[in-house]
């Protein structure tokens, strides 16, 4: 490892310190390192002298009487969508990684240890082939609710996109694994932990739970809410498996190591995930202005004297649901920021 | 060594290094090596966690070579835990040493 990414490494571990400490330690590190290349030594074993870099921020953390895992998840609520899928990407490599070796080290057998690596990896691919295909089926079934040739055509293209999406992923994965497989490279047993109790809460399973909430009726705002907690809990538990890649800022990022195209990675993944999320919404929006239009209709109706109260109530549970579900997802992808598409919300209130 | 064994010893090694003179990081993790094999890296934690409790000042100087180096200087605070942390290690030694020797 070289001295920069070592600092950037550490400066990741350590975000929860304010910038000043955490400066004022790096430098320490910084300079103990340029005196060891100084007196002749190379950067890659005065860096290596300081063992697991992971393990030195526990300990660095120790010294400030900070919980490493209260920090981290912290640090890790202040990330964005994009961020945690690269997370997720690069948690699910180390995961594995430190799975296989566990399990190879009783037979000390290096080609044992990659084979087991390899099943592993072609049934967690092949377990991610369910929520793809539940996603993929959820969204057949919202569109067949539009009109015929609009509605197959969206499916089309719903269905190429995370069929490619999951392609990506497994040639990525794929990838990653036979680098891991050439370098021999170290991975944290806590990344891979922390992956694991995240692990349930995969993003296409979240935009799958969103659709089975249009489908229900009553309970959608609860589900609103525990999507929304679970999304917490997965942000706090997401693994700050991208290592390489610093989101301190304060430092520069270089090198391309894999944790950082891990990020790269996840960051496009997200991108499209979101998008695909956005595309999965317009129906679900679309619906939601028939709902309002049809509250105002029915109140209308109520005050002229008709007897359609009944409507006006389900009309006005429909609307209520869909905004919260609205609300939840957008609030989920873009966290401040006001979606522009929550101009339904504007429209109850109006009416 | 037991990794366990140096650890607890680290503490009371790095306030005796800087009771002798004020020195600056490196300087004083290289002279804690010097008695101790310990893993570099995690001398510098104790040296954090030390000025937390304000058993050490830290003040910058400049430096020939380089930018200006961080220096450590045991305060009042400091020298009274150093003077504990050394009869507790004394007698602690004392009495496991007697124990040692009596089994022969």
């Amino acid at each position: 490892m070289k001295k920069q990414e070592f600092l950037d490494r550490l400066a990741e571990k350590l975000a929860v310190l304010n910038e000043k400490e955490r400066s004022d330690i790096l430098s320490e590190y910084s300079q103990h390192i340029d005196m060891k290349t100084a007196e002749g030594q190379s950067e890659e074993d005065a860096i290596a002298d300081f063992g697991d870099p992971d393990e030195l921020a526990r300990e660095i953390l120790d010294a400030y009487n900070i919980d490493p895992d209260y920090a981290k998840g912290k640090h890790e609520r202040d990330r964005s969508f994009e961020k945690m899928v690269a997370d997720k990407v690069s948690g699910f490599t180390a995961w594995m990684n430190r799975t296989a070796d566990t399990l190879s080290k009783k037979s000390s057998k290096q080609i044992v240890g990659i084979v087991i690596k390899l099943i592993l990896l072609v049934i967690v691919l092949l377990l991610l082939r369910i929520p793809v295909g539940l996603l993929t089926s959820l969204s057949a079934a919202v569109f067949l609710a539009l009109p015929y040739s609009v509605g197959s055509a969206v499916n089309i293209i719903i269905a190429v996109l995370i069929n490619v999406v999951y392609v990506i992923v497994v040639c990525y994965a794929l990838y990653v694994f036979f680098k891991r497989v050439a370098n021999d490279g170290y991975t944290g047993e806590k990344e891979a932990k922390d992956f694991m109790n995240g692990m349930n809460n995969e993003p296409y399973e979240e935009s799958g739970a969103q659709k089975e909430n249009t489908a229900s009726g009553g309970e959608k705002k609860y589900h609103g809410f525990t999507w929304q907690d679970r999304t917490v809990d997965d942000v706090s538990g997401a693994s700050s498996g991208s290592t390489g890649a610093a989101s301190g800022g304060d430092t520069p990022k270089k090198g391309d190591s894999s944790a950082s195209a891990a990020h790269v990675f996840g960051t496009i993944l997200g991108v499209i995930l979101k998008i695909i999320v956005v595309i999965i919404m317009i129906p679900v929006i679309l619906i939601g202005i028939i709902s309002v239009v049809g509250l105002g209709a029915s109140i209308a109706l109520v005050i002229q004297g008709f007897g359609v109260v009944g409507i006006m109530l389900i009309a006005l549970g429909v609307t209520l649901c869909l905004l919260a579900i609205i609300w939840a997802v957008f609030k989920a992808l873009f966290g401040k920021k006001r979606p522009p598409e929550n101009s339904p919300a504007a429209g109850a209130k109006e009416v | 060594m037991n990794t366990q064994f140096k650890k607890g010893v680290l503490e009371l090694v790095v306030l005796m290094s800087l009771s002798k003179k004020d020195m600056y990081g490196y300087e004083l993790v290289s002279e804690v090596s010097k008695i101790i094999d310990v893993n570099e890296g995690t001398i510098y934690p104790l040296l954090k966690r030390l000025t937390n409790e304000r058993y050490f000042d830290t003040y910058l100087k400049e430096s020939s070579e380089g930018p200006p180096r961080k220096y450590y200087h045991l305060t009042a605070l400091g020298r009274e835990y150093k003077d504990d942390l050394k009869k507790e290690w004394l007698k602690f030694h004392r009495k496991v040493d007697e124990f040692i020797k009596s089994d022969v």
